[in-house]
């Protein structure tokens, strides 16, 4: 199944620098440019400012599959968060195709931890519901809802309301929600964080192959190395709070060897592991020795 | 099998709820009249008070046949529910409208939170005289009434459910490209329902009883103008069973209207709104 992409925007000549962003590639036209961001928010329990993100810069390339590494709070969702739109910087910009992001909108979807699904809405509507959104009659609705059912192996719950599926399917049906409306740039919140290690690994090899077939900018949040391993291109790492850009790892797997069966036992994905499971320890080590956190 | 399992294990009531579920329901529900219809029973055959001031209650069928025949009881009973069930579209209608500019403006909350919870201390029948005076002694002041007292819990219903709908739906639709409007309507609305026909519920059995007071003040005709008739007349039996009435044609909208509607948005809702 092949999903038509028709969205395309006309980037906006932006001053994007040729500065190599951690990793080692030079990115004139990323589809993602993230750019010396910085996030703070006010703390409920006091006046003080929390600052979650720092001076992080990152270039994300067109159909890149991109996973950022990193520990609970060190502020991975909200780098998503403020992609999608639905908060602001507090210093620093984003760009999309070279458009500064200025609010949410259909071309960067956000597949939630949670799932999010509208719990009075079934399967089918769920799924169709970005497009309903935007106007789409019921018929072509319906039509592209039922390709994405089928796509991630739900055929037979179309009527189902969300209560009635387990974590996994509704995972599942979370992320079909997303690609169904055809984003430019699919955004993943830790996702397959509340499922089952085996139902895990199940949606892992059903979204590279789906991420295949439509071909979306994957922007992908988890504090799993192994999961990040096997789905990205690259790996980015943060540090802990507040999150900086620790460093990029290229993965250098090829995606056809890339199945759980053998992948363990590869030698590039155990040398891979070791390498940012060693970034993640010195991330955690405080560099001047007194910072605050 | 599985029957052939649960009939050794279920005990003798469980098994007989099992076969005949309507009938164990309507059983539930009308048993526990049983003893209070004993103990009146008891009170007429202590004699408490004279069987005038207390008649038995195997009188009100008698009573029920001589007050059908005398006023026109259903067309008084029809007139009633009217009343109800318009004041129940207004205050439903200005429940939901306002509860909906609250629970999703902050500044609408702050400020008009105050005088609605003082409007609401006030009372339908602190406002009655009022009502009176504007417009009158006809339906209209009798269903601004009810109205009034059904409009409070609807609004509270839809407020606080509106703030319980998790906030990652109203994202989800954002970043599938919808509007305000959107998130009102698909997420917001929605996801205050449950809560709203709950207001509902709540509302129209206060205002039920409302209605009675109102039509025993104000109108010319209706269940509670008939009561308060029978008391002129010194019929006890009669204000018993327009008592009787009033209570049973509530039970009924209840259970056959408003109950099944919440039970339908819950069962579609999930067992719960939030999702773990």
């Amino acid at each position: 199944m092949t999903v038509a992409r028709q969205r395309g925007q006309t980037p906006v000549a932006a001053s994007v620098g040729d500065t190599p962003s951690g990793g080692s590639t030079v990115l004139a036209h990323p589809k993602i440019l993230i750019e010396d961001v910085m996030f703070e928010y006010p703390d409920p329990r006091s006046d003080a400012r929390l600052r979650a993100l720092d001076g992080v810069t990152i270039r994300v390339r067109k159909n890149e599959f991109f996973c950022v590494l990193g520990p609970s709070g060190c502020g991975k969702s909200t780098l998503l968060y403020l992609i999608a739109g639905l908060q602001r910087p507090t210093q620093g910009r984003i760009l999309v195709d070279g458009t500064p992001v200025k609010g949410p909108g259909a071309d960067r979807g956000l597949v939630f931890q949670e799932y999010a699904l509208l719990p009075w809405r079934t399967v089918r509507e769920n799924v169709g519901l970005g497009l309903k959104i935007r106007g789409a009659p019921q018929a072509e609705r319906d039509a592209i809802a039922r390709a994405f059912i089928e796509l991630i192996g739900l055929r037979g719950f179309e009527d189902k309301f969300p209560h009635e599926l387990s974590g996994g399917m509704r995972q599942r049906v979370a992320v079909a929600r997303t690609l169904a409306n055809s984003p430019q740039v699919a955004l993943m919140d830790e996702p397959f964080a509340a499922v089952d290690a085996q139902t895990r690994t199940t949606l892992q090899e059903e979204l590279t192959r789906i991420w295949s077939q439509t071909k979306v900018t994957v922007f992908f949040v988890t504090h799993n190395v192994d999961e990040a391993i096997f789905l990205g291109d690259r790996v980015l790492v943060m540090t802990p709070r507040p999150g900086r850009v620790q460093g990029i790892v290229t993965v250098n797997v090829p995606r056809e060897e890339r199945q759980w069966a053998t992948l363990e036992r590869d030698p590039r994905f155990v040398g891979l592991r070791s390498q940012l499971n060693e970034m993640i320890r010195q991330s955690a080590v405080p560099a001047d020795g007194h910072r605050d956190h | 099998m599985a029957i052939a399992i649960t009939s050794t294990v279920l005990s003798r009531p469980a098994r007989f709820a099992a076969r005949h579920p309507s009938l164990t329901t309507i059983l539930k529900n009308v048993g526990p009249f049983v003893p209070l219809l004993a103990l009146w029973q008891v009170l007429v055959w202590l004699r408490v008070s004279p069987p005038s001031f207390l008649p038995a209650p195997a009188s009100l069928v008698p009573a029920f046949t001589s007050l059908a025949e005398r006023s026109n009881l259903f067309g008084q009973l029809s007139l009633t529910v009217y009343r109800v069930a318009a004041a129940a579209a207004i205050g439903l209608g200005a429940g939901v409208l306002l509860g909906a500019a609250v629970g999703t403006s902050r500044t609408l909350y702050t400020s008009l939170r105050g005088i609605i919870d003082y409007l609401q201390a006030v009372g339908e029948i602190g406002w009655l005289p009022l009502f009176i005076i504007w417009s009158g002694f006809n339906d209209r002041t009798i269903i601004l009434t009810v109205a009034y007292t059904i409009f409070f819990p609807v609004f509270y219903g839809t407020v606080s459910g509106l703030l319980t709908v998790p906030k990652t739906l109203s994202d989800s639709v954002l970043t599938l490209g919808g509007g305000r409007w959107h998130v009102l309507r698909e997420v917001l609305l929605p996801g205050a329902l449950p809560a709203i026909i709950t207001g509902l519920r709540v509302g129209m059995g206060f205002g039920w009883r409302t209605v009675i007071l109102a039509e025993m003040l104000v109108a010319q005709a209706g269940l509670g103008v008939l009561m308060f008739q029978a008391r002129s007349f010194f019929r006890v039996d009669w204000v018993l069973v327009g008592m009787v009435l009033s209570g049973m044609l509530w039970l009924l909208t209840d259970r056959f209207v408003l109950l099944p509607l919440e039970a339908h948005t819950i069962q579609h809702w999930g067992i719960q709104v939030v999702e773990a």
